[in-house]
């Protein structure tokens, strides 16, 4: 039987009675999706690296806390998001610290930066401005394309809250990111 | 304007942004979109969490991920994981065994016919190094002219301490100086080079956490003064890809580096989890420097006929 044609839940279960090879066939399934996740989080290759391997190491441990009443692939996003979240708390004394030099001295590869990479930059400080409860709903939704349902279930809050936390997250997001924008004045968003 | 129309739109963003809505949908969130703001910067923030696209995970990226996640994980009791996992793992020698009869017969076949060996093909033009061991069939390669294997006594069977059946399985074998390679002959030495495809016919992918650590110490054995940066190179493979065999190692010269001493391994491999080891994988790294492959192929083995 070709391994693409057992489910996750099967996969876990393997894993959990003793086959190996059974995680490392998850990992291969879900490596890039969370990797993807995580660049987008981090804005770093190299964080997000290192938040995918915090992610599968978490689910490792975890692995027999899954209840199996979501889908495998949503938890596991959810342990990436707070991997990202604790990787990103571990960078912010060190992220501030060198915006302070950057203030005093401005570094060149700084000013040169590419509007892209400037951009996703913003991204990631105005997310780790969000409440955390927001900020968990809009990664989910509009970064992993989890459905408000299966939100809804994993934070054990009503599909109204997590439509609403979604809503105010995006706009709190774009109130953020308009004040990071290189212009001043009004704009409008579009 | 109302509430459900704030609320339907917010539910639409995501596929107006990824351009999944049909015609009558896409039409109403943008005419909805022109009148309100709090929408818009709704809008907004949609499309930035989604623009861009995120480089895949590079090879070299994804094998570190693997060892990272294999080192931080051995240390976890599997008994933490769940009690049954730690009974589990005593059912492969059964597997083996009753695999062993036919395997030998076909070892034997193949040890005796002279197969094992080298077995870098040579048809990349470059007339160089290259060729295999002397009592090779496979494409008639050149001999090696000077510093081969065999001449320095380093053509290594780690076989030959065996005794009895085991004799007749072949092992990893490793070639000391195989002169300077092209990419295009290691890609071939995946394909269809004689190490590779005596392993797919011998081995099965069952049979590989038995012989794995042994394999790769019979091959950093015969490595001599690199044999730590061969187990290194060869752990960072396998703990990536816990299903591949050590089948060959080599040290040559790269010629797309100018001459750039390089380690090369060939590894046996599966991504089914039973069954025949029917793909490979090569890879070559700088001396010492394990953490850069500098080539990488994998194949399915596809023996000439």
């Amino acid at each position: 039987m070709a391994a693409d044609a057992v489910s996750d839940e099967e996969l876990l279960r393997s894993f959990i009675a003793g086959s190996d090879g059974s995680f490392t066939e998850l990992m291969r399934r879900h490596e890039d999706r969370i990797f993807n996740l995580a660049f987008r989080m981090t804005g770093d290759r190299s964080d997000a690296l290192d938040a995918t391997q915090d992610t599968f190491v978490t689910a490792f441990r975890q692995a027999a806390t899954f209840r199996f009443d979501s889908a495998f692939g949503t938890w596991l996003y959810r342990v990436g998001i707070n991997a990202c979240h604790d990787l990103l708390r571990k960078r912010k004394r060190w992220a501030l610290q060198s915006e302070d030099e950057t203030e005093r001295e401005p570094d060149r590869a700084a000013v040169d930066l590419d509007e892209s990479v400037a951009a996703r930059l913003d991204l990631t400080r105005a997310l780790a401005e969000l409440p955390p409860e927001y900020r968990e709903a809009v990664v989910m939704h509009d970064l992993g394309g989890v459905p408000y349902e299966e939100i809804a279930r994993l934070t054990d809050a009503r599909i109204g809250t997590v439509k609403s936390r979604i809503s105010r997250g995006r706009r709190r997001l774009a109130e953020l990111l308009e004040h990071t924008a290189p212009s001043t004045g009004s704009k409008d968003v579009t | 304007m109302n509430n459900t129309d704030h609320e339907r739109c917010s539910e639409l963003l995501r596929d107006h942004t990824q351009g999944r809505l049909d015609a009558a949908e896409h039409d109403w969130v943008e005419s909805h979109l022109a009148t309100c703001s709090d929408c818009r910067a709704e809008h907004a923030a949609v499309a930035l969490l989604g623009a861009g696209e995120v480089a895949p995970l590079t090879e070299i990226e994804r094998v570190r991920l693997h060892r990272g996640v294999r080192t931080a994980t051995s240390s976890i009791p599997l008994t933490s994981v769940a009690p049954a996992r730690a009974s589990a793992r005593g059912g492969r020698l059964l597997q083996i065994l009753g695999t062993a009869a036919l395997l030998v017969m076909i070892g034997g076949f193949i040890y005796t016919s002279g197969l094992v060996g080298g077995g870098l093909d040579s048809d990349d033009g470059s007339g160089q190094g290259g060729g295999a061991d002397s009592g090779e069939s496979f494409e008639a390669p050149a001999p090696v002219q000077e510093g081969g294997a065999e001449a320095e006594g380093l053509t290594t069977d780690s076989g030959a301490a065996r005794s009895g059946e085991d004799r007749a399985l072949p092992q990893p074998s490793f070639r000391r100086s195989l002169g300077t390679v092209t990419g295009k002959r290691l890609n071939k030495l995946g394909r269809e080079g004689l190490p590779l495809v005596v392993f797919s016919r011998a081995y099965r992918v069952e049979q590989v956490p038995d012989l794995q650590s042994e394999f790769r110490d019979q091959l950093a054995t015969a490595a001599g003064s690199h044999e730590e940066a061969l187990r290194e190179c060869s752990d960072l493979v396998t703990e990536a890809f816990a299903n591949a065999l050590p089948a060959y190692g080599a040290l040559a010269t790269l010629e797309r580096l100018g001459g750039e001493h390089v380690l090369v391994l060939a590894f046996a491999w599966t991504d089914q989890s039973e069954g025949p080891l029917d793909q490979s994988m090569v890879w070559a790294w700088p001396l010492g420097d394990c953490a850069q492959p500098v080539e990488y192929f994998k194949n399915v083995i596809q023996p000439k006929g």
